[in-house]
């Protein structure tokens, strides 16, 4: 069904007009006939009034002007007609009605014997009956046909306006934002919506309670999560000192762990940076202190790796939240140190334009090859040069993309200019844009 | 040195005890905030290790607590949660340091001997990067062994930057620590001193982040106090 309102307007014309003609038709019938009875009686009331003609003798020929046929009988003679009719009787000599051929038309015969030996016929053409029923159906029809066409328009009107409701909430459904999970308010919903729009509601409602069960979890995760891991890594710590000398299979062990930890972290991010819980979060942070901490956060690992961090650029505020761009940069900075060998560079640039923020995070590692640059933006993608020893979850650069489009920013990756990978995120300034 | 440390995951607090034990500290464990507050008033503890997750009352709370009762003891809090606004509320409500979970002991080992030298015990006095090294008890500082002289606002960003060895030290809280010994602190006063610290210690041995702050590289010292 392409669409409600066209489908009601059809059939209710559809049915109105089929409707209209058999009324018509039972019209014509019942016209048809009461006037059959009223040309009957006038039959039969001319019959009567021929009877006290005085036809001893013959008189022919009487013009009737075709509306009326006549004969009358006497002992077997023709002794009066009307010019219309022919010589021969017109109807066989039994009292009562029937219907005849003669001069070429159909007729209505009245049959009558007021005497033994006196018979009179007196005929109408049946035309005449079906003209007049015709003539009464048609100006009984005729203003019915006629408001058709007006029917038609107030009709579809009316379904259009039966239907507002309906619209309303359609519209209210399309213009809504995919995270928007308020109930629906529709003023004056009629009883056959009032059921949808409670459905929908309760849907929404339980959609809500399950984003946010789902924040919750990661919340108790993260904490379910870290104890038993520190745990690990403190006994871990606790082995090694009491073996008194470097064992390799600890070492590697507490890499291991060091690996699980980030993996852990990395999917709570990826959890955590989802349009409900950055809606909820919204403030005005300075990404250029964010930068700072982050760094300052990060430089155990960029000084064990003898790495050069530079930030330049200046202070900036936008619209976000502190938790969100925390992990951006996390991810971007954490990245370049672990792909950057020892010794190498690492800058990170923050700079203000009109209506967007850029953030240019480079370093002078090996990079990623221009066709493999697509895939690295995909979870759990680790690229082809990817050293094996270098611990990473290939989370990091989804997380980023993912922090991005919650911004409705946009991610280029490039050749740096000392070396190798060149990350360049532009946000929308909504700080500018709202003001 | 006696440490309190409030934990309510068993399993971490006799992981910790006995790590920290190794180190030599004496190690009191409680799990719950009401016990962590009644050590506090009998007992004599020097530090006090906080998970912000205790069963009856938010670690926050603890440490507003012992604060209000003008009890100056050097707090660390450890927490599972993440986000910063909990580490700025735990460091406004008067916490000395902060650590999130998981950790690396040695860098847990190294904030605790931060937090032992404010206490000023002569064992934990000593400061060694490379060839430089401090005692914070004696105001000396040495060069390969030759004594150096330094003002009391050089020695104090000194101070601040072997201290927290391989971590970043912001013009900011640099700035800060020379308020805490009321001097007025014009915009370029830290860039000042550090230009002249690097006069009298090795080359590159305070390291310039551009943007973010001031270094001590760790990997330049052989062994930290």
């Amino acid at each position: 069904m392409k669409s409600i309102r066209q489908y009601l307007t059809l059939l209710l014309i559809a049915s109105i007009t089929l409707i209209a003609f058999s009324a018509a038709i039972q019209g014509y019938r019942s016209s048809m006939a009461m006037s059959s009875k009223l040309f009957d009686d006038e039959l039969e009331a001319v019959a009567l009034s021929l009877a006290f003609i005085d036809v001893d003798k013959p008189i022919p020929l009487i013009d009737t002007h075709n509306s009326l046929g006549m004969q009358i009988w006497l002992k077997q003679q023709l002794v009066l007609q009307s010019a219309n009719t022919p010589t021969v009787a017109i109807a066989p000599f039994t009292e009562g009605f029937s219907e005849q051929n003669f001069s070429s038309q159909r007729w209505r015969v009245y049959s009558f014997s007021p005497t033994p030996q006196k018979w009179l016929m007196v005929a109408q053409p049946l035309n005449n009956r079906f003209a007049i029923a015709e003539n009464m159906i048609l100006a009984a029809m005729t203003p019915l046909i006629i408001t058709i066409p007006l029917l038609a328009i107030v009709i579809y009107f009316s379904v259009s306006r039966g239907l507002l409701p309906l619209k309303a909430l359609s519209e209210q459904l399309s213009h809504r934002q995919n995270n928007n999970l308020q109930p629906i308010h529709i003023n004056n919903l009629p009883r056959e919506l009032t059921s949808v729009v409670s459905t929908l509601n309760s849907l929404f409602k339980r959609l809500q309670s399950a984003f946010e069960r789902e924040q919750q979890f990661a919340a108790n995760a993260a904490h379910e999560l870290r104890t038993p891991l520190s745990v690990l890594k403190i006994k871990l710590h606790n082995l090694q000192q009491q073996a008194g000398v470097q064992k390799p299979q600890v070492q590697e062990l507490q890499q291991d762990t060091d690996r699980m930890i980030d993996v852990v972290n990395q999917m709570l991010q990826l959890s955590r940076t989802n349009p409900e819980f950055f809606n909820q979060h919204l403030s005005q942070v300075d990404l250029y202190e964010i930068a700072q901490q982050v760094i300052s956060d990060l430089y155990k690992h960029i000084d064990k790796k003898q790495q050069q961090i530079e930030l330049t650029g200046q202070s900036t505020i936008i619209t976000s939240s502190e938790f969100t761009l925390h992990t951006l940069l996390q991810n971007l900075i954490s990245n370049a140190n672990k792909y950057t060998p020892d010794g190498g560079h690492i800058h990170v640039n923050i700079q203000r334009f009109d209506d967007y923020i850029e953030l240019i995070v480079s370093d002078s590692g090996p990079g990623i090859d221009a066709n493999e640059r697509q895939q690295a933006l995909q979870r759990f993608y680790r690229t082809s040069q990817t050293n094996s020893k270098i611990v990473g979850s290939g989370l990091g650069l989804a997380i980023v993309q993912q922090i991005v489009m919650l911004h409705q920013g946009n991610i280029v990756l490039e050749q740096a200019d000392i070396g190798g990978l060149q990350v360049r995120i532009s946000l929308p300034n909504l700080d500018t844009v709202d003001a | 040195m006696k440490l309190l440390l409030v934990e309510d995951d068993i399993a971490l607090a006799d992981a910790l005890a006995m790590s920290l034990r190794s180190e030599s500290y004496a190690v009191d464990c409680v799990t719950t905030g009401a016990q962590a507050l009644s050590a506090l008033s009998c007992n004599d503890i020097d530090m006090l290790i906080l998970d912000l997750g205790l069963p009856d009352m938010d670690g926050l709370e603890v440490l507003v607590k012992v604060r209000h009762q003008k009890n100056a003891i050097p707090v660390l809090i450890l927490t599972a949660r993440d986000g910063m606004s909990d580490k700025i509320t735990g460091l406004d409500l008067g916490a000395d340091d902060y650590l999130p979970k998981p950790f690396d002991m040695p860098e847990l080992f190294a904030r605790l001997r931060v937090m032992e030298r404010r206490l000023g015990t002569a064992n934990s006095a000593l400061i060694t990067a490379g060839n430089v090294s401090m005692d914070t008890a004696a105001h000396d500082v040495r060069v390969d062994n030759i004594q150096i002289d330094l003002s009391r606002r050089e020695f104090m960003l000194l101070k601040a930057l072997m201290e927290n060895l391989g971590r970043i030290q912001s013009k900011h809280q640099l700035e800060s620590k020379l308020y805490e010994w009321g001097d007025e602190v014009a915009s370029n006063t830290v860039e000042v001193h550090v230009h002249n610290l690097r006069k009298k210690l090795p080359t590159d041995f305070i390291k310039t982040i551009r943007g973010v702050g001031y270094s001590i590289n760790s990997h330049s010292t052989a062994q930290t106090a």
